[in-house]
């Protein structure tokens, strides 16, 4: 009998490596991390009455959110306008432009938050030069506080907002702006009514990816903060590394996976949005 | 950005000395570690051929620590027909419980301190001192314990910027934001923080322990908004250099090169000070067995622990290494008789009931 | 035909300029466009015509010269104060906005909105027969029916012209012929000013009053299509209206080269007025069509009808061609 050529074996064939590895390096530990939160150190819910009990655990987690939130708005709005610029500029420019964005992403975390430092810091470059101009007489306290986490955070995820947001004002058709001007509307109502709405799509899909990611900082937060602003990268590695408490640690490991999965559940359901706004 | 622990920064000092800049890729190294450490050590570590005496890895911080600890260490443990390996991986409690657990233990011999006696003695993940082969007598007193033995002492001290700081300061000042305005720094960790404030708070040495905690926190609680937390010691460095802190609590190493440094503009004592013991211990199940105790006692030479003072500045655990240690040393030598003279030592056992809980109290009350 | 009555409504152009880095764009044109006229301009591309229009719409500022609506400045307005209606090349309707709301867009804009709004929306809908897809979404039309879309929606209020750039280039032939007439009745109908861009010259010849022929950023020739297609002015502007033949002076024996369409070369019966040898014979049923160079070179091509008995050259054959000077063209040397 011949054998005929299956495409839905072949399919199997070449992505089962890749599940395999997914298995293995992936829902294996995840899934070992979900049962440590119900059994550790005693099997039941224990660990997650810690999310209403635990004064830490909740101040922790509202850092969290509150600084994610509050960077993700700002990543949004200043990469915004970033990808505006670079959408409407000249191609020579625009090089130049894409070479500033990516070259961020090449200088680790860890040396951007130092770079911050020097220049927040209160004998930094800007509370010099706010001083040496007579704007303040003593240094602004930019530094240590929520601020200058929110201004590491906010550098450091620009790049992934700027990006997404990009590709979707290149898809636009400039020629809709133009007409909507033609057809009577000045630059702010050809904006607001034409172009921004087109670039609902990138901006959602941006917004998700800056979140996701605002949620998992951890360096940017304890060498910015001073120590203070601790989220909850931060807060888990201590309980598992230096408390040693499992429990804990893989609790909030979960629900911070939970989080983002439903998150992304929600999301999926309304990346309908697309087709709805019909861009791409 | 990884919380250090006192022998971790020990090896990022001698790195910083030998080549400066490096300590920043060194911490993100450690930080990207934590995933892949476990699974590299299992397969770097055993490779080499075992002579007569089984292999015996031993486990510290990494960077200059491997050489140093290699020449005090194990060259003459070897040159005796031992095999000891060193291996700068970086011991965490946490990836010694994970190997214990998974049974899957390759270390012998892990640089640690009483955190781990705390952390990891109640989970039974640790093998007792066999005091057998272990000579107590040449261990200071006190710092023998049932899970861990010293192998040498660092402090914790007091520090302050003399531009700031008009005249000597006292342990107590470190509290009285009036007489001294300007950010304190502490360590993100309890231990050895809530010893200093009992201190300045004028709690005598001897009585020190069981640590009075709700006291220690009120102490804090009372100057929380100057308060500045770090992580590393050369974060600690930095926060006093930069003058972003005008006092601060660190390790007497930091402190020193900060002295050095900054041609004694930032300023320290181990006065009111706390010396604590880094400790040698075994994780339970370990390859080599009883072996790692044989070469635990060929480490308590004081020839050999001195050689490590004078490399890396820690103070030796042999008492008989007192007098071995060169003049110009002596100072600095957190463990010397005038400087312990001064300092309370920590108290392993109070710690081995209650750290966990102090920690996280801390982290509950004062950090967050 | 139009009568070409100045009204309040005329545009002028003069002397208007654009260069980007060395290219010149638009080179010093100057045009006029009478009110309720359907003026055409007609070039290869890069020839200017999309920049001059987009200078009439605002969205091009030019380095130099002026343009006047009714004697009114217009040249550094605003697009969206100009009030012409315009229709892109692609259409550019807006995807998020269903058919109504793109149609009503331009009104929004002027502040109209309710009932009467809502009335010369369908108004213009169903001017484009379009009645029917009002809630409908862009991508849910065809070609044709987005084309119509955007027609309605440059109308809607009423432009004091409606500017067309290539708008049928991106639907197959039968589709364009039907939208052709299309838009001549509706320019009949509504009465407006259209300027119109297009490549193609039989597009341009069957829809204008008007044809403005560009090249290299200047006019060529302005003129009604029979003028330009009976006298066009030089040798560009003949090719464009498909004159197949020129003959230089040396072969035609007069001071200017000569333009002849192929039909107006016949075979001679002796050596004729110019000696070539056919090159090429092509059969078309009802005709044949000849290619034939002469001596020096010029290709020369002509018709005979089929079906007429005689012996027909074939190729490689020497021949006599001859004309009726009143069919030849003679050009300014260009």
């Amino acid at each position: 009998m011949q054998r005929k050529y299956n495409p839905q074996l072949t399919y199997w064939l070449l992505v089962l490596p890749a599940l395999l590895a997914m298995a293995v390096f992936y829902f294996y530990p995840v899934s070992r991390v979900l049962w440590m939160s119900v059994t550790i150190p005693e099997p039941g819910l224990g660990n997650f009455a810690q999310l209403a009990n635990s004064h830490s655990i909740n101040r922790m987690l509202w850092t969290t959110l509150r600084i994610s939130l509050i960077s993700t708005a700002l990543t949004l709005i200043l990469g915004y306008v970033v990808a505006y610029v670079i959408t409407h500029a000249e191609d020579r420019r625009k090089r130049l432009l894409f070479m500033a964005v990516l070259a961020s992403l090449w200088i680790s975390v860890l040396v951007r938050a130092f770079a911050w430092f020097a220049l927040l810091r209160s004998d930094g470059l800007i509370n010099q030069m706010l001083m040496g101009l007579g704007i303040t007489d003593t240094p602004l306290p930019m530094m240590w506080n929520e601020f200058s986490v929110l201004v590491g955070i906010v550098h450091a995820m620009l790049p992934l907002a700027i990006l997404p947001l990009y590709s979707g004002m290149q898809s636009i058709d400039p020629r809709l702006v133009a007409a909507a001007r033609g057809l009577g509307a000045n630059r702010r109502g050809a904006f607001w009514r034409i172009f921004f709405p087109l670039t609902l799509p990138g901006v959602f899909g941006a917004s998700i990816l800056v979140f996701i990611y605002a949620l998992g900082f951890y360096v940017t937060p304890a060498l910015l903060g001073g120590g203070r602003k601790m989220m909850i990268a931060e807060y888990i590695k201590v309980q598992i590394l230096e408390v040693v408490n499992w429990g804990a640690g893989s609790m909030l490991a979960s629900v911070l996976l939970i989080f983002i999965v439903v998150t992304l559940a929600i999301v999926s359901r309304l990346v309908d949005l697309r087709k709805l706004f019909g861009a791409a | 950005m990884e919380d250090q622990s006192f022998a971790e920064d020990f090896a990022e000092i001698m790195r910083d000395q030998d080549a400066s800049g490096m300590s920043r890729r060194r911490i993100l190294q450690s930080a990207l570690a934590m995933g892949v450490a476990p699974l590299a050590a299992s397969l770097g570590a055993r490779g080499v051929l075992a002579a007569d005496k089984p292999e015996v890895v031993v486990v510290n911080w990494g960077g200059l620590a491997v050489e140093v600890f290699q020449q005090a260490f194990a060259d003459p443990y070897n040159a005796e027909g031992g095999n000891m390996v060193i291996d700068g991986s970086g011991p965490l409690n946490g990836k010694i419980l994970t190997m214990v657990q998974a049974n899957d233990v390759t270390w012998d011999i892990c640089d640690a301190g009483v955190t781990t006696l705390a952390d990891l003695g109640p989970k039974g993940a640790l093998q007792p001192i066999n005091y057998d082969i272990v000579d107590k007598s040449k261990v200071v007193d006190g710092m023998t314990y049932e899970l861990g033995v010293a192998n040498y002492f660092f402090s914790s001290v007091m520090a302050w910027d003399s531009d700031k700081v008009d005249g000597t300061p006292s342990p107590a000042d470190f509290f009285d934001t009036k007489k001294y305005p300007g950010r304190r720094m502490i360590r993100k960790d309890s231990q050895a923080m809530l010893e200093l404030a009992l201190l300045a708070d004028g709690v005598a040495p001897e009585d020190l322990y069981p640590l009075d905690v709700e006291r220690a926190f009120a102490k804090f609680d009372s100057i929380r908004d100057d308060l500045l937390f770090w992580s590393s010691g050369s974060q600690s460095q930095s926060l006093l250099r930069d003058g972003e802190c005008v006092m601060g609590f660190l390790w007497s190493t930091r402190a020193n090169m900060l002295e050095k440094e900054t041609a004694g503009r930032i300023k320290y004592t181990f006065d009111k000070g706390l010396l604590q013991p880094g400790l040698w211990v075994v994780p339970k199940n370990n390859p080599a067995g009883d072996e790692a105790f044989r070469a635990i006692a060929s480490m308590q030479r004081p020839e050999e622990q001195v050689y490590v003072l004078e490399q890396m500045g820690n103070g030796p655990a042999n008492p008989a290494a007192a007098e071995m240690v060169p003049e110009q040393l002596r100072s600095a030598n957190p463990a010397d008789p005038e400087n312990r003279k001064v300092q309370a030592t920590l108290n392993a056992d109070w710690y081995i009931e209650h750290h966990r809980e102090t920690y996280q109290a801390f982290l509950d009350r004062i950090v967050l | 035909m139009m009568t070409h009555t100045p009204e309040t409504d005329t545009l002028k152009i003069r002397d208007l300029s654009k260069t980007y880095g060395k290219f010149r764009a638009l080179d010093t044109v100057s045009l006029g466009v009478d009110q309720g006229e359907f003026l055409t301009l007609l070039g290869p591309s890069g020839s200017g015509k999309t920049t001059l229009l987009m200078s009439i719409a605002g969205f091009i500022q030019p380095d130099h010269g002026q343009i006047t609506l009714g004697g009114r400045d217009i040249t550094h307005m605003p697009p969206e104060k100009r009030s012409f209606g315009m229709v892109f090349q692609g259409y550019a309707l807006f995807p998020h906005l269903t058919v109504n709301d793109n149609v009503m867009f331009p009104l929004k804009m002027r502040g109209e909105k309710g009932a009467q709004a809502a009335r010369r929306v369908a108004e213009a809908l169903e001017l484009v027969g379009l009645s029917d897809k009002g809630i409908r979404y862009p991508r849910e039309l065809s070609g044709g029916q987005q084309q119509r879309v955007a027609l309605a929606r440059a109308i809607v209020f009423q432009p004091h012209m409606l500017l067309l750039d290539e708008p049928l280039s991106a639907l197959d032939t039968q589709l364009r012929g039907q939208l052709q007439s299309e838009l001549k009745r509706l320019h009949r109908a509504v009465g407006l000013t259209f300027i119109y861009v297009t490549h193609d010259q039989s597009e341009a010849l069957s829809m204008s009053d008007r044809i403005a022929v560009m090249r290299e950023g200047r006019l060529e020739q302005v003129g009604r299509p029979d003028d330009l297609y009976d006298r066009p002015a030089n040798r560009f502007v003949a090719e464009f209206m498909g004159v197949e033949n020129f003959l230089p002076p040396e072969l035609s024996g007069g001071q200017h080269t000569l333009a002849l369409r192929a039909h107006a070369l016949e075979l001679a019966a002796g050596r004729g007025r110019v000696a070539a040898h056919v090159t090429e014979r092509d059969y078309y049923g009802a005709e044949i069509r000849y290619t034939a160079h002469t001596e020096s070179g010029v290709p020369l091509r002509f018709k005979i009808a089929a079906g007429q008995g005689e012996s027909l050259p074939q190729e490689g054959d020497a021949i006599g061609l001859d004309w009726q000077d009143k069919d030849a063209l003679p050009l300014a040397d260009h």
